[in-house]
């Protein structure tokens, strides 16, 4: 695996501070019966930004992104996209939301076995509005797969399967890209493609919340966020490094690979 | 429209995807709704096959309508006989499908000329147009070598075995000072009141009676349902003013209601057979419920609806149930005619109405067993994501 020296993305939200944030996080609850999985997460997302989301299994990332994709409601709290609150979306609002604002890419693919690779992105172009072939071939083309059309799922390699993926979830033009463990499934080999093709999706202007536990994929955003227990613990858009030293303010490097919150300021300034 | 066009072409393409997705289920499902239309078919089309049949059934039991002497006449003579030119007024009914009889009786001292034993007997002259009871053979067509000077005659077996006679046997027929004779052309036992009558020409009877021109009761069989007979009745008695005509409720009204136990019947058959395969279905439905949770919740993350996600397997449903029906219904038509053969003796009649009833019932039935499919409906992508039931 490469990595890639970090362009510092906090630029962008500097440089237009005034620009309302795509995503707004109040407050956020979630409970399962007695379990809380989500215990009042707060944070914005600026348009164009990159941010991995990490933590600890069963720390609430998943369920943080089921609710902002409109898969699953929140107990409480206010979630707004492109200020649209989508807690106050009824069911019908929340599919339309999903098919023309989120693309989702999940760790197990989620492709449909008995469609062929371009019948699964095209399916995506069924439920937001109407099909167009060629643009999903030219989708599927981008992402190295030109010569896979009408293969099967099953005769795709992981690596392959993930593409289609992204593939679909790019074909709709989404405003938010959501992707949960993309690369969890996938060899080095394959993992350096997928993480190529978000990379390019970043550069396009495309925003991506991007739940990972491996910190070198975490490298590639330009923000880093992590939940404990269903609350936020770091919320930093400081550089991680290749090699851990000093943060700019002089305290030592923590062992997590990056600066704290507080930190960001002074790493950024 | 290209739009919509488009999207009907992915809709098709999704469709026939869901289909062959998995052919060993494809096969249960189109073999379970093919045997149900098949049944269904068959006992349908021998259902509306059963009222002609019985209607052709029942004409072998013999007359629905008979002509009697009217009752004032009764009352003056103890033999009462209306007028054979009635006969000639009973308008003609296709002779393969019905007949009438024209028939004088008369009481007589029958004598065997060869043993000379003798016993009184019911005479029975009779004339025929069309086939009105098999019991009653028309001696002309089936006399064989049997020698024509005489006339013929059928002598029941009671009469037979008081007077010992046997077949080609001549038998003395006298009625006060007359006398006329007959030979025997065949001995029967019907089990009823023909076993103590002699059977013979109309001509030699009224001749014997002294009733030329005379008959004492016409019988007619009519073929059709209860009210045609009705109606033939009617118009008939219009024609013939001074005699009675009665249809034979008790014919018409039990074939009425052996029609409709049959009907009853068939009907409960037919429709246990579809309840059957909707069972059938919905276990496959089931499966297929189970199996495409995560499909389902795959299209609803993506974007697609409940209604548009359903309205694919619904549609499914409804491909499958009209295949199952097309091929099924043909098999049922060809099992009612072996059918209506083994029952009635008689290959049954394709209907062609059948047929299209039959597909839009299997049709019906597949969208009903894929009743388990609303499941499908309510279906949250995160909790099937997360593996949870």
């Amino acid at each position: 695996m490469t990595t890639q020296p970090l362009v510092n993305p906090s630029a962008s939200i500097q440089a237009a501070p005034e620009m309302p944030p795509q995503v707004v996080l109040e407050n956020l609850v979630k409970e399962y019966g007695t379990l809380r999985a989500l215990g009042g997460v707060s944070f914005n997302i600026q348009a164009g930004e990159w941010i991995a989301l990490m933590g600890p299994s069963g720390s609430g990332k998943t369920t943080l992104i089921n609710i902002l994709g409109g898969l699953d409601t929140a107990t409480s709290g206010r979630v707004a996209v492109n200020g649209v609150d989508i807690t106050r979306l009824d069911e019908s609002e929340l599919v339309r939301y999903r098919a023309e604002k989120i693309g989702f890419v999940f760790q197990q693919f989620h492709l449909v076995p008995y469609l062929t690779a371009l019948e699964n992105v095209m399916l995506a172009q069924y439920f937001h509005s109407l099909t167009n072939e060629a643009q999903a071939v030219e989708a599927l083309k981008r992402v190295g797969l030109g010569d896979r059309l009408e293969h099967l799922p099953g005769k795709l390699s992981g690596g392959e399967q993930q593409r289609v993926a992204i593939a679909r979830a790019l074909i709709n033009q989404p405003k938010l890209i959501l992707a949960d463990e993309p690369t969890g499934n996938l060899d080095e080999a394959n993992e350096d493609i997928v993480i190529n093709i978000f990379r390019e999706l970043h550069q396009a202007g495309h925003t991506i919340l991007m739940v990972t536990h491996d910190v070198d994929i975490a490298r590639n955003a330009g923000r880093r966020i992590e939940l404990t227990h269903g609350h936020l613990t770091l919320d930093t858009t400081c550089a991680f490094l290749e090699t851990p030293k000093l943060c700019p303010h002089g305290k030592p490097f923590p062992s997590s690979g990056c600066c704290t919150t507080l930190d960001a300021k002074s790493c950024n300034s | 429209m290209p739009i919509a066009r488009n999207n009907r072409a992915m809709f098709a393409r999704v469709l026939r995807r869901l289909l062959f997705a998995n052919r060993g289920r494809l096969f249960v499902i189109l073999l379970a709704l093919s045997a149900g239309a098949a049944v269904s078919a068959a006992l349908l089309n021998v259902q509306t096959d059963a009222k002609r049949r019985l209607t052709a059934e029942f004409r072998s039991f013999g007359p629905n309508i008979v002509v009697t002497p009217r009752i004032s006449s009764l009352e003056n003579d103890a033999s009462p006989t209306l007028a054979e030119a009635n006969f000639d007024q009973v308008p003609n009914v296709p002779i393969n499908l019905g007949g009438k009889s024209g028939e004088l009786y008369a009481i007589a001292t029958v004598l065997n000329e060869r043993t000379g034993l003798g016993v009184q007997a019911v005479l029975l002259g009779a004339r025929f147009e069309g086939g009105v009871d098999p019991g009653l053979p028309r001696f002309e067509e089936f006399a064989g070598d049997l020698p024509r000077t005489d006339p013929f005659c059928v002598v029941g077996s009671k009469v037979a075995a008081a007077l010992s006679v046997h077949a080609r046997d001549k038998i003395l027929l006298r009625k006060d000072s007359r006398e006329e004779s007959c030979r025997v052309f065949m001995i029967w036992s019907t089990g009823d009141e023909r076993d103590s009558q002699i059977s013979t020409n109309l001509a030699l009877v009224q001749r014997l009676a002294v009733r030329p021109s005379q008959l004492s009761v016409i019988r007619i069989r009519v073929p059709g349902s209860a009210e045609s007979i009705e109606s033939y009745a009617a118009l008939l008695q219009q024609k013939i003013q001074d005699a009675e005509v009665r249809p034979l409720r008790q014919f018409s009204e039990a074939q009425a209601k052996i029609y409709s136990r049959i009907s009853g019947l068939l009907t409960a058959a037919t429709a246990l057979i579809l309840a059957l395969t909707i069972l059938c279905v919905m276990a496959a439905m089931t499966n297929i419920a189970a199996e495409r949770r995560n499909d389902v919740g795959m299209m609803k993350a993506i974007g697609g609806s409940a209604r548009s996600v359903l309205s694919l397997f619904l549609t499914e449903a409804v491909v499958l149930g009209f295949a199952g029906g097309l091929i099924g219904a043909a098999i049922g038509i060809v099992i009612s005619i072996w059918l209506g053969k083994a029952v009635f003796g008689v290959a049954a009649a394709p209907r062609l109405i059948v047929y299209p009833i039959s597909v839009a019932l299997t049709v019906l039935v597949a969208i009903l067993g894929a009743y388990p499919l609303r499941r499908l409906v309510n279906i949250r992508p995160a909790t099937v994501f997360r593996g949870e039931a």
